[in-house]
């Protein structure tokens, strides 16, 4: 499929097409327009000028013009012309309708000789960098222009003035009226240019995208400047009240140092009060263990419900059970835990329980070891080695919460590059509520309460515990609860003595019973001793002046 | 630059792994990617303690080569390098390291906690001098009174106070204090997890 050559002026309506034959007559009276001269155009050119010339047909047209035609080119031709700047092109859309008061043709341009006069005064350097539409512009000049239209060669100079559209000269300036030179605050106008420094022209960025063009905003500090903060000050806004408070802090800091590092001169009653004290302490603990007496009464079983529970628990227990021993166990308190954990895992050891420790504590594997090596040792399952070390899990509270929802799935230091899972005590063990009981051997309540909060939702069994006295009123509140969250508790060498009492035994517990309740003795024989001579010293000792009274009488 | 790139990296991490293991704990079938999550933390808190021995090390070889306090940073780095190689090279339950546990670490920190139940009686008995205020008072009757109700004195019980003064402080004026603690501790830990969860809190350096 090919498109023949055709010609635009066929598809024209026929207004178009009358109103066109009407300035080409119109055209035709007035000069015409000085057609560029056929020998200095290009072949090319010429062949698509006699292709359009009216007359000429469709077979003939590779002939070449002969000379100079006289005939106006075509209208159509004027797309081979050089492009008019687009200002000129749009004047002639805007004047192309025929009005009959027109003065002049629609393909004619416009006057704007002066708007560039104008231009060429404001900025004389805007059009350097434009020298390839300058070199355009001849076209324009080549393009014959009708005479001044009459009305405006009549009208007076004075009354329309050729005023360019900027200019910095005051002098240049038309004559204002009366009223208006009178509300022009031209005092108060500063007569240097306004501009701000960034928008001075400074010559051609020499960077970025727009290097080389001239009267440009500066954009490289606009560049440096994106993707930066704003940084605010992090000083503090400090008052003069508070600054007065804060010189008073730094006083009492300073004496509070200089109290410290001066050589303290305690009295001589103090220094008593420390000797003797410390003394009677050592002796009320070391006679009993060193003498081994055991006249001091053991507590009763019916003050500690919590001790009891946990008893039965264990008691329970069918032969094999498998229960999870949590070692978390800080060094400082094993002596104290020592013989509550000796009966109460004597007492599964009895019940030929598997046990399986773990340790959320680094020293806890350790201490279980001893533990186990030290006490109950000569038990046939810790002699044999029937108990299963699972060492210590890091990670603290996430590491529980892991352990509850996945046993199988944990990390554990413990059992070296073997599969503790396939051993015959943890084959049963898909959960952690499968054990048959969990046993927490804490120093603190705090790691209670965190297995309590991670695990004791999941285990319908509960949470039993062995703690130091200390974590004593922290647990009591779990063990008050409804259901209880801690099923039962022994705590410190008193719940170690109730529950060798249950258990009908004598154990590290009664052997450290008498050291204990010696050493309670001596403490509370100490405290009030002490508080009456503090209190003494304190009413005996001169009072220091105060500054600004009277010496004396 | 490097820090300020990587401030919101290490929040967002926290936010989401945070935010994860929340809604797994409360939307089921996310129990598995859980269980992974958690096991990373395992890892990392295990991580930790290698990062805190080479701090360690790093801090007392600084403190050698200033010369400040050289004898006992010379000692702890021999002992702690000692005690790192030595478990390292036969396990932790091996006999060499079974023992410095139990003849070196156990004694002496047994023995600080002597030490500190000594020194709390004594300063107990310097109360009234150091604090002669009505909370001072109102403390060492009750510290009295708890004593005496713990057990024997001298071999001697005094069953009103262990059968009926102890049991009443112990259940119903400690448990209460206890329970409002608890309560407080409950609340500041979920706000402090929420603080964390939208990173308004960033205790991992931010």
């Amino acid at each position: 499929m090919s498109h023949g050559h055709h010609d635009p002026e066929e598809n024209l309506p026929d207004w178009l097409r009358a109103l066109r034959r009407q300035q080409e007559e119109q055209a035709g009276q007035s000069q015409p327009a000085a057609a560029p001269d056929p020998a200095e155009e290009p072949d090319w050119l010429q062949e698509i000028r006699q292709r359009y010339r009216p007359g000429a047909t469709k077979a003939e047209p590779q002939e070449p013009a002969a000379g100079p035609s006289e005939e106006e080119p075509a209208p159509a031709l004027q797309d081979t012309q050089p492009q008019l700047p687009l200002r000129l092109e749009l004047a002639e859309e805007v004047a192309e309708p025929p009005e009959p008061w027109l003065p002049f043709e629609a393909e004619e341009p416009l006057e704007t000789e002066p708007v560039d006069e104008a231009l060429e005064l404001a900025e004389p350097q805007a059009r350097q960098p434009y020298g390839d539409i300058q070199e355009v512009e001849p076209a324009e000049d080549s393009l014959d222009l009708p005479a001044t239209p009459t009305f405006i060669d009549e009208s007076d100079e004075t009354a329309f003035p050729s005023t360019p559209a900027f200019s910095e000269d005051p002098d240049d300036l038309p004559s204002e009226p009366g009223w208006l030179e009178s509300l022009r605050p031209i005092e108060d106008f500063p007569h240097e240019d306004a501009r701000s420094a960034a928008m001075l022209p400074e010559g051609p960025p020499q960077e970025g995208p727009l290097a080389g063009l001239s009267d440009v905003l500066p954009t490289s500090h606009l560049v440096g400047q994106i993707g930066k903060s704003v940084e605010y000050s992090t000083r503090l806004q400090v008052t003069g009240s508070q600054r007065q408070h804060a010189a008073v802090l730094q006083e009492l800091l300073q004496s509070e140092e200089q109290r410290s590092a001066d050589p303290v001169e305690r009295p001589l009653g103090n220094r008593l009060l420390g000797l003797l004290g410390s003394l009677l302490l050592i002796a009320a603990v070391l006679v009993p263990l060193v003498t081994g007496s055991q006249s001091a009464g053991r507590p009763d079983s019916t003050q500690a419900p919590e001790v009891r529970n946990i008893f039965n628990s264990i008691d329970v227990l069918p032969a094999g059970a498998p229960v999870l021993v949590a070692f978390d166990l800080q060094p400082a308190q094993y002596g104290e835990v020592a013989p509550a954990v000796s009966a109460v895992l004597g007492h599964l050891l009895d019940k030929q329980a598997r046990l399986v420790l773990l340790s959320t504590q680094e020293s806890g594997p350790a201490l279980a070891e001893r533990l186990l090596a030290e006490h109950l040792g000569n038990t046939p399952l810790v002699s044999t080695g029937s108990y299963l070390n699972l060492g210590y899990l890091s990670g603290g509270s996430a590491a529980l919460r892991s352990l509850t929802s996945d046993p199988r799935g944990v990390v554990l230091s413990g059992p070296g590059r073997s599969d503790p899972w396939q051993t015959p005590a943890l084959q049963s063990i898909q959960h952690l509520r499968d054990f048959a009981m969990i046993l927490v051997i804490a120093s603190d309540g705090d790691s209670v309460r965190v297995w309590i909060e991670q695990a004791g939702t999941q285990l319908p069994a509960g949470l039993y515990a062995i703690t130091s006295a200390q974590a004593q009123p922290l647990l009591r509140t779990y063990l008050q609860s409804s259901p209880p969250s801690l099923r039962g508790l022994v705590s410190g060498v008193s719940g170690a003595v109730i529950y060798e009492r249950l258990r009908g035994d004598v154990g590290l517990g009664r052997h450290y019973w008498d050291a204990y309740s010696y050493g309670l003795g001596a403490m509370v024989l100490v405290i009030l001793f002490g508080s009456l001579y503090s209190r003494l010293a304190q009413t005996t000792e001169p009072k220091p002046a105060k500054p600004g009274a009277p010496s004396g009488a | 630059m490097t820090r300020r790139f990587s401030l919101p990296i290490a929040a967002a991490v926290a936010v989401l792994g945070g935010g994860f293991v929340l809604v797994s704990l409360l939307m089921p079938g996310l129990e598995e990617m859980r269980s992974r999550v958690l096991n990373w933390a395992v890892l990392l808190a295990a991580l930790a303690l290698l990062l805190g021995l080479a701090n360690l090390f790093q801090v007392h070889w600084q403190k050698i080569r200033e010369g400040n306090q050289r004898l006992y940073s010379t000692v702890l780095l021999i002992a702690m390098l000692a005690t790192f190689g030595i478990t390292l090279w036969e396990g932790s339950r091996a006999g060499i390291p079974m023992w410095i546990f139990s003849h070196i670490q156990l004694p002496i920190e047994t023995s600080l906690m002597a030490g500190l139940a000594a020194s709390l009686t004594l300063a107990a008995a310097r109360l009234v001098q150091r604090r002669n205020t009505p909370l001072g008072y109102t403390f060492l009757v009750t510290l009295f009174i708890l004593l005496l109700g713990s057990g024997p004195l001298f071999g001697q019980e005094i069953p009103f106070l262990t059968q009926r003064v102890a049991p009443i402080i112990n259940n119903f004026l400690a448990t209460g204090a206890m329970r409002g603690l608890l309560i407080g501790v409950a609340l500041g830990s979920m706000l402090t997890g929420l603080r964390v969860l939208i990173g308004a809190d960033r205790p991992y350096g931010g």
